[in-house]
């Protein structure tokens, strides 16, 4: 009966380790802050392909008392922020950076005004919104059949990372603030204004300093711990009106740009993860016997790891098909070298150590833009021969052995027939 | 005395100045007959077979239907076969169901075929008695409006029901503190559906009843109005309760409850129905009929009240060019868009850009045509720009319309030409005005490459005109670029001029320190121009600073470990050469030997023997045991070995050297002897 019990509780543990372990990616609970319940009817369409995809969402007007956090456990896995304004007295920019620590992702979406709340947050993030009351004007790229030409045709989309919009190449109508980006790796320009935009006062057009392409319209954080932050200077952009529009009568790519954007910032692709990792010796110049496991200076070892990349449509882990960073260091890099995967995502490469002996990294890393980090870290010492381990004969000593050897030889012959050598004289005598 | 009575005055004046006065800018814009038409879609698309909506709630979604498309003045297609089967599924249900009922009888009302359940009158009848009686707030008042639509239709009177104790129990409902209503007694909190329920029926049961006692209940009611809208929320232009339903049902009753008691007026004020109007505005793409529904019937109140009816002021056109610039005409409309008769003022026209400027026009009365209100700005000389104008508006009906302040934006568009540029550069900044140092740009051609030296600083000057005058447009900025780099840097603007003046510092931290030749174009936009993109040159940039790269990552490279290389050894057959010529004295001494020949006669014998061999066996040993650790051994096995055999070598030695000192003794003895 006591076993069954052990056996029941045992079980009930391991569900839920295993369940906050693999709770990381694929969470669904979102958290949607607007500035009153009913502009929920604005973004309809945005929230019923949230919800048709299976998310989860809280719907709370800014002015209520939401807890993202209690006791280190996250209430939320998305928040979504169409509350420009917002000044809320739990949802503060603390708040919401303590849960983009925790590896949770947020969705902010900004107007022509905006809260400190919501700058503080965009600032810790690496964008500086322009001041209140601008907005992005182009005198060129416009939507010519409204006289307003802070109504952009954008088609700046991101080119060094194609995961994030999955190769979207219809412009998008936007109306919204410019922000500024900061030259940062973790910082992605997903959509900005052209050569000939800028940013200008709302009143009267009169620009800022803030011009052409450094002027950012939809930026994204993709943070360490793989948690991703996106803003985007217009909350219109959401909207069902937004997702509507055409232009010279093809439709808008506002859906589209907006599904995928969304998409990737909910991590339902690029996040990856690495298990399988096997390093094993193949072959020692070590002449030793003695612990035949542990790696020798210019032992030749196999390595080998599984990658695997999260496919949030299917809700499950493929093999990630590419191409990974294997450094070996201690302090410096000793070894660097890139690995090819199979189409399992197997990355194996066989390597020779180094002749320095210490305790070694051995880092597999995928440095792609728009892909989670990857980080596979394992320490090993690497010792260096033992005093058995050097080869017993070298041939260019045998003339030092030979003569070492030939001396005890000739000593001990002469030795004797010194000492009993009997001289024939004395014989006759 | 008289100084405290100066300093009261000027409290007086001072708080006078400083309260907040309202000024009614009319709505921002209107639902216009293409909205109208977009719902009338959407209802179109949600009928399923002979009604609207789904299985479940098709009477309420019908209701919600034919409501909206009813109150638009919009014909509801298939009429006939919604009345049929709306009787048919109140018989079903034998007229029991108040809810049903109410939106049956509603259907019916509404399309005119009320009479199709005049035979059933009698158990309707039956079902309001009982809901007048004994039902929750809901139940009541939808039997109250049930009564009336019946009434209407001459299908039951007012003699049939105790209408007057219908209010006593509704009133009876109302929470004292909030103002709000519950359901029943025995509920302890009031919402706001509740409220707009109560609001309407008793609105409608004190214009049909008309009697003092019920006109008592009723101002009771209102006198907790103004809590009631304290739950109200609010932002710049728009005011609202919770939902859209529950602020276009609230708004209509407390709008229904204004026309018969004028108190409701002083809670209810023309800035709140502005706000709602806009409000309701916004919430134009209706994604349920529920909703359609109650977005007209908010609508609908702001179009018809005897509060405050909201009125927009529309401009025909607002681009001009300065050739065709001659009137500016508008119009007056409800929210709707239905052209409201009024006297339109233009009360100024000021550049946008200079909002506190001196107006370029001021107090002009427009004259009205129809319905369309125009000015004559043609000899205003308005230059190329956006300009505010701010209209008043007076409705010749003053009555149901209040006066509105608008403000318009118009745009006079043309061409500009870049005139008098220079590009010039020197080591400092006072020789860049030299003459020798500028090159002249003429409009439209292009400069040729231009090597810029490193310590030097470079300049761009130019004017920007638009018929010979002065123009300063919205953005000025010149972009430099080459295949991987690209900035665009705003120009400033002083004395009628723009210039910007480039250093090798700044720009190599804006390039990342990329040095080559990059493209310059001047960008001019402004929303009353058509806008120039001019490529004016094209310059050398060197930067001593490491180039920054263009890669989001840096690109590693392999490391390969460079092991350290073996010393060199001399050959194998170097290494036996010198082992033979190192052997070779030992050849020669064993040969020697051999030659001389050897004779081992002083070997000893007996005992001697015995202790000798074994010496020599025990040396040999040690020295087999050397070769032994040279060829496989370790130094732990052979020093084992080594001290055991020490023991016999040390004792075979003692005992051969004790027999020749006895030997050597006894023959120098026998020498003397």
């Amino acid at each position: 009966m006591m076993m069954i019990k052990s056996i029941f509780v045992s079980f009930i543990i391991a569900s839920v380790l295993l369940t906050s372990v693999f709770a990381e990616v694929g969470g669904k609970r979102t958290l949607v802050v607007l500035e009153n319940l009913s502009q929920k009817n604005l973004y309809s369409t945005f929230f019923k392909t949230l919800e048709k995809k299976g998310y989860e969402l809280d719907f709370q007007p800014a002015t209520t008392e939401v807890v993202l956090e209690k006791y280190g456990d996250f209430n939320y896995d998305h928040l979504v922020l169409f509350a420009p304004t917002l000044e809320s007295k739990t949802i503060t920019s603390n708040a919401v950076l303590n849960f983009i620590d925790g590896g949770n992702n947020v969705l902010i979406a900004g107007s022509n005004k905006i809260s400190e709340t919501i700058r503080d947050i965009a600032q810790e993030c690496g964008m500086d919104i322009e001041e209140d009351n601008t907005l992005v004007y182009d005198h060129f790229n416009y939507d010519k059949s409204q006289p307003d030409h802070s109504l952009l045709v954008a088609d700046q989309f991101i080119q060094d990372s194609p995961i994030i919009l999955q190769g979207l190449d219809k412009p998008v109508i936007y109306k919204g603030i410019g922000h500024k980006i900061r030259s940062n790796p973790l910082n992605f320009a997903v959509l900005t204004g052209s050569s000939t935009a800028y940013s200008g006062k709302k009143t009267n057009g009169a620009s800022t300093k803030l011009m052409g392409k450094s002027c950012g319209l939809v930026s994204s954080l993709q943070a360490r711990n793989n948690a991703r932050v996106t803003f985007s200077g217009s909350i219109e952009l959401f909207t069902d009106k937004s997702f509507g529009t055409t232009l010279e009568k093809n439709q808008s790519g506002n859906k589209e740009f907006v599904e995928n954007l969304v998409s990737w910032t909910f991590q339902e692709r690029g996040i990856l993860r690495s298990s399988q990792l096997e390093l094993v010796k193949i072959s020692t110049e070590s002449n030793s016997t003695v612990a035949p496991d542990v790696f020798t200076i210019k032992d030749e070892v196999s390595y080998s790891l599984k990658v695997e990349e999260y496919d949030g449509v299917k809700n499950e882990w493929v093999p990630y098909v590419s191409q990974i960073q294997l450094e070996v260091i201690m302090l410096d890099p000793y070894i660097r070298t890139f690995i090819k995967g199979d189409s399992k995502g197997i990355y194996k490469i066989n390597i020779k150590l180094p002749d320095v002996y210490g305790v070694f990294t051995f880092e597999a890393t995928v440095q792609k833009p728009g892909y989670g980090q990857l980080e596979h870290i394992i320490r090993k010492p690497i010792v260096p021969f033992r005093h058995d381990s050097y080869e017993r004969f070298i041939p260019a000593a045998f003339p030092y052995y030979a003569a070492c050897f030939s001396m005890i030889i000739g000593t001990f012959i002469f030795s004797i027939i010194f000492l009993f050598n009997k001289d024939p004289k004395h014989i006759q005598i | 005395m008289k100084l405290l009575l100066l300093l009261l005055l000027s409290i007086l004046i001072s708080i006078n100045y400083s309260a907040p006065t309202f000024t009614n800018r009319g709505i921002s814009s209107v639902y216009s007959k293409n909205d109208i038409n977009n719902l009338n879609r959407f209802i179109s698309t949600q009928k399923q077979g002979k009604l609207y909506g789904t299985d479940n709630q098709q009477l309420k979604d019908t209701f919600y239907a034919v409501g909206a498309l009813t109150r638009l003045g919009e014909s509801v297609s298939d009429a006939k076969t919604i009345c049929s089967t709306v009787k048919e599924q109140l018989e079903t249900n034998k007229f029991s169901d108040i809810e049903l009922l109410y939106n049956g009888v509603t259907i019916l009302s509404e399309l005119k075929c009320i009479e199709e359940i005049s035979s059933a009158s009698k158990k309707i009848q039956e079902t309001l008695k009982s809901k007048l009686q004994n039902g929750d707030l809901l139940e009541t008042t939808q039997a109250v409006n049930i009564v009336f639509t019946l009434q209407s239709a001459k299908l039951v009177t007012n003699d049939d029901f105790d209408l007057t104790s219908s209010v006593k129990r509704i009133v009876s409902l109302m929470v004292e503190d909030e103002g709000t209503f519950k359901s029943t007694e025995s509920d302890s909190e009031g919402t706001l559906l509740n409220t707009a329920a109560a609001y309407f029926a008793l609105a409608r049961l004190s214009h049909r009843l008309d009697n003092q006692e019920v006109d008592k209940q009723v101002a009771k009611v209102v006198h907790k109005m103004d809590t009631v809208i304290a739950n109200a929320e609010e932002t710049t232009d728009t005011l609202y309760f919770t939902d859209l339903q529950t602020t276009a049902s609230l708004f209509h009753s407390m709008l229904s409850l204004a026309s018969i008691n004028e108190k409701v007026a002083d809670f209810v004020s023309a800035k709140q129905v502005n706000q709602i109007a806009e409000y309701l505005l916004k919430q134009k793409n209706v994604e349920s009929l529920s909703n359609a529904y109650y977005l007209i019937v908010g609508l609908k109140k702001c179009q018809k009240n005897s509060v405050s009816q909201p009125l927009s002021l529309t401009l025909e056109k607002s681009i001009f060019s300065p050739s065709n610039l001659a009137t500016v005409d508008a119009f007056v409309t409800d929210i709707f868009g239905q052209n409201i008769p009024a006297t339109v003022n233009v009360n100024k026209i000021v550049s946008s850009k200079a909002p506190r400027s001196t107006p370029v026009l001021s107090d002009k009365k427009m004259t009205t045509t129809g319905n369309k209100h125009s000015i004559d700005v043609s000899n205003e000389n308005l230059k190329l720009g956006l300009y505010n104008i701010e209209f008043k508006v007076v409705p010749t009906d003053n009555e149901d319309y209040a006066e509105i302040t608008s403000t318009q934006v118009i745009t006079i568009t043309g061409s500009i030409t870049v005139d008098d540029m220079k590009f010039s550069f020197a080591p400092k900044a006072d020789q860049l005005g030299s003459p020798k140092n500028s090159q002249d740009v003429v409009f439209g051609k292009k400069l040729s490459l231009v090597d810029i030296p490193a310590n030097n600083l470079a300049r761009v000057f130019f004017r920007i005109n638009s018929d010979k005058q002065v123009f300063v447009p919205q953005q000025v900025g010149i972009r430099f670029y080459s295949p991987s780099r690209e900035i665009v840097v705003p120009v400033t603007h002083s004395a009628e001029s723009f210039s910007y003046t480039l250093t090798n510092k700044e720009m190599g931290k804006l390039l990342g320190y990329q040095s080559g030749n990059y493209q310059m174009d001047l960008i001019v936009g402004d929303q009353s121009i058509t806008p120039l993109q001019w490529n004016f040159g094209e310059i050398n940039l060197k930067f001593s600073q490491k180039t920054q790269p263009t890669s989001r990552y840096t690109e590693n490279q392999p490391i390969v470990h460079a092991f350290r290389q073996p010393e060199k050894r001399p050959p194998q057959s170097v290494s036996n050469l010198f082992t033979l010529l190192v052997l070779s004295p030992a050849a020669i001494f064993l040969l020697g030997i051999f030659v001389v020949g050897f004779n081992l006669g002083k070997f000893p014998t007996g005992m001697g023997f015995i202790w000798t061999m074994g010496f020599i066996a025990s040396v040999s040993s040690i020295a087999l045991l050397i070769i032994n650790y040279w060829i496989h051994s370790t130094m732990d096995v052979t020093l084992k070995r080594l001290a055991l055999l020490l023991i016999p070598t040390i004792f075979f030695g003692h005992r051969s050297m004790s027999y020749y000192y006895n030997k050597y003794n006894t023959e120098k003895e026998i020498k003397k002897d």
